[in-house]
């Protein structure tokens, strides 16, 4: 382009394709340009690192093939300088920052929270007895017998949480288990006399559910309630986030609108206009024609009478 | 020379905007209509959502607890009534003690009113509600007392084996008949009472614990909702029954017999007294349960009613907003159409 510019030739063409490309690069993430003489344009993004200068720069990715629990993702680099993701209040510009965000900071501590709730579970539902350490009951993970640590984050324990095969009737289990508190051994029987209605152990579990225990700060809610109303909260932490995004979708929507049409605006044409200086040429077209044609008809009529 | 900014893109565009956001305020807005409920909880609700999952889940555990309410309240019910027979039974053998006592009827028709009276109680005991025995305690899967009239009864054996014991012959036996009153008093509190009100109950009689049903009544209240048979009115009970089943068969003594029946009918009258105790027992759970079911109901409907207030929008409002976008979708699609014909192509011909 620029040596097209230099030599005189017509670069209106690649100009128009490097507007579309702008706008393509721009969906990913905000670009700034500044044109320097002979066409010469340099393309940085929002924050000042540079996307292309002379020669177009690297941006680099390495993917992962799966996450696991807690994992950190991988970032983006453009020029060598790390990608920001987007902040608390989806502040995001560009498809690449928001998403970014999305991987970071809501999934990571969406997940952070459901494994907080599943370690609730399996405290609530422990087999306890005296002088001997508290065993899992009714859910278990991959640690069992051992109860996870208190208020201690556990990556992935929402993922790897199951029913105790020894009480599930579908894995060969006996669920009367759950009722005598016997899936760790006779010493953590509390039925003793094993009859059929013995109900305070199970009564006594659903109270555990609603008694306050401690949770991981690091899962952004509460750190000390019971798992019922950690289980709310994180719903409504979600929802809470969800309707800020959502807000947030509003608004740049109808700054998209506002701007689009503004562009539009700007650089498009009005046919209705064009059409009338159309018009206007065909006009003088015209005049200009049959001021020919009056010339012709005055040389015709001038030939005929001196021929 | 462009004397306006208006780009012709723009004019036909202007509208199609406006038409897609209304279009899907107009989904959410019939569906308001339609349920009377906001389209989509969590995102009118934000972080207040979970409020109403907090309703919704307490909501749901209340009802649960009334509904189990109900079955509580079937099985003490029909204990109530169970001890209400109990106690005519062990009217019914009073009255034929105190006949005997009056000598007005032969030893005979004493023993079979007492057999009659034993198999009362154990039919009576052995009750079952719903696939529970009602009397077992906790052991509701297992018949509570042992049928003492029932051949091999091991409760019988033990009695007879006590009897043997203590004197070197049965009650059968013509020898019987040399055992004085005293001896018989003897026998009763040393022998008999150990097997009823003792060890012996649980080892021959009772398969019940004596641990009861705890039942969850309320969010936060346990109660214990039923009666065990190893309770002292009923021990007692059976043990006048059987007494008067088992010595007044054999060749005992009258001055024998007067005793064993003084002391039956002495039992009976505390056994009166104890059923007694465990029907106001037994009634003040059932006023327990019944006051808690009616709590939570009251409940419900406030937790009801807020969910309502959290989650519902008004009718006629959504209706109204249907109505509008309606409307405007309807001008704003004649405004494009209108538009778009507006060309000064058209005229140009």
């Amino acid at each position: 382009m620029i040596s097209g510019t230099r030599s005189g030739t017509d670069v209106s063409d690649a100009l128009d394709q490097r507007d579309a490309l702008l706008k393509k690069i721009a969906e990913y993430v905000p670009v700034s340009t500044f044109t320097r003489g002979d066409n010469d344009m340099v393309i940085t993004t929002g924050d000042g690192t540079t996307l292309f200068e002379t020669i177009p720069r690297t941006v680099s990715f390495t993917p992962s093939s799966g996450y696991t629990a807690g994992a950190a993702g991988s970032r983006i680099y453009i020029d060598n300088v790390p990608l920001a993701s987007g902040a608390a209040n989806s502040s995001a510009d560009g498809k690449l920052a928001g998403m970014l965000q999305l991987r970071d900071g809501v999934a990571g501590t969406m997940q952070s929270q459901l494994d907080e709730i599943a370690r609730g579970l399996i405290t609530a539902f422990a087999e306890t007895a005296p002088s001997l350490p508290a065993a899992t009951g009714l859910f278990t993970w991959s640690g069992a017998p051992a109860v996870p640590a208190t208020g201690t984050l556990v990556n992935g324990l929402a993922g790897s949480i199951s029913v105790n095969a020894a009480m599930d009737p579908a894995a060969g289990g006996n669920p009367t288990l759950l009722r005598d508190g016997r899936a760790n051994g006779a010493a953590y029987v509390a039925n003793t006399s094993g009859g059929s209605s013995y109900s305070s152990l199970l009564i006594a579990y659903g109270d555990k559910l609603d008694q306050p225990m401690s949770f991981d700060a690091a899962a952004g809610i509460s750190a000390s309630s019971s798992v019922t109303a950690y289980s709310a909260n994180a719903i409504g932490w979600f929802e809470g986030v969800r309707k800020q995004a959502s807000t947030a979708a509003d608004a740049k929507e109808a700054l998209a609108t506002r701007t689009a049409e503004a562009l539009s605006n700007d650089t498009g044409v009005n046919v209705d206009q064009e059409m009338s200086l159309l018009l206007d040429l065909e006009h003088t077209y015209q005049a200009s024609a049959r001021m020919m044609k009056t010339v012709d008809d005055m040389m015709a009529a001038l030939f005929a009478a001196v021929g | 020379m462009k004397t306006s900014s208006v780009s012709t893109a723009a004019l036909s565009n202007a509208l199609r905007y406006a038409q897609a956001r209304m279009q899907s305020d107009l989904v959410k807005a019939s569906k308001e209509a339609a349920t009377g409920k906001v389209a989509d909880v969590g995102l009118a609700l934000g972080s207040r959502t979970a409020q109403s999952v907090t309703f919704s889940r307490d909501l749901d555990r209340l009802n649960v607890i009334i509904d189990s309410n109900g079955l509580v309240a079937a099985r003490l019910s029909s204990t109530q009534t169970s001890l209400g027979q109990l106690s005519s039974f062990a009217q019914n053998l009073l009255s034929s003690l105190t006949a005997a006592t009056s000598g007005d009827s032969t030893a005979g028709l004493t023993q079979s009113a007492g057999q009659a009276a034993l198999q009362q109680l154990t039919s009576i005991l052995n009750t079952s509600v719903n696939g529970e025995y009602l009397f077992a305690g906790t052991n509701t899967d297992v018949k509570p007392i042992n049928d003492f009239t029932a051949s091999g009864s091991p409760a019988k054996a033990a009695f007879d084996a006590a009897f043997v014991a203590r004197f070197g012959f049965t009650q059968d036996d013509p020898a019987a008949a040399s055992i004085t009153a005293q001896q018989m008093d003897d026998f009763i509190t040393n022998d008999v009472e150990p097997q009823f009100l003792g060890s012996g109950w649980q080892a021959n009689w009772s398969n019940a614990t004596d641990q009861q049903i705890v039942s969850r009544i309320a969010l936060n209240e346990n109660t214990p909702t039923s009666i065990s048979a190893n309770q002292e009115g009923i021990q007692k009970f059976a043990m006048a029954a059987a007494m008067v089943t088992s010595l007044l068969s054999g060749n005992l003594s009258e001055a024998a017999r007067s005793t064993v029946i003084s002391r039956s009918v002495s039992l009976v009258g505390e056994t009166l007294g104890g059923i007694g105790q465990l029907q106001s027992q037994t009634g003040i759970i059932q006023k327990r349960v019944a006051d808690a079911s009616d709590r939570m109901k009251t409940q419900v409907d406030l937790f009801e009613k807020h969910i309502v207030d959290l989650e519902s929008v008004d009718p006629t409002e959504a209706a109204t907003r249907v109505a509008d976008l309606t409307d405007h979708i309807n001008t704003s699609l004649a405004l494009t159409a209108r538009l778009q014909q507006l060309s000064l192509l058209k005229y140009l011909t």
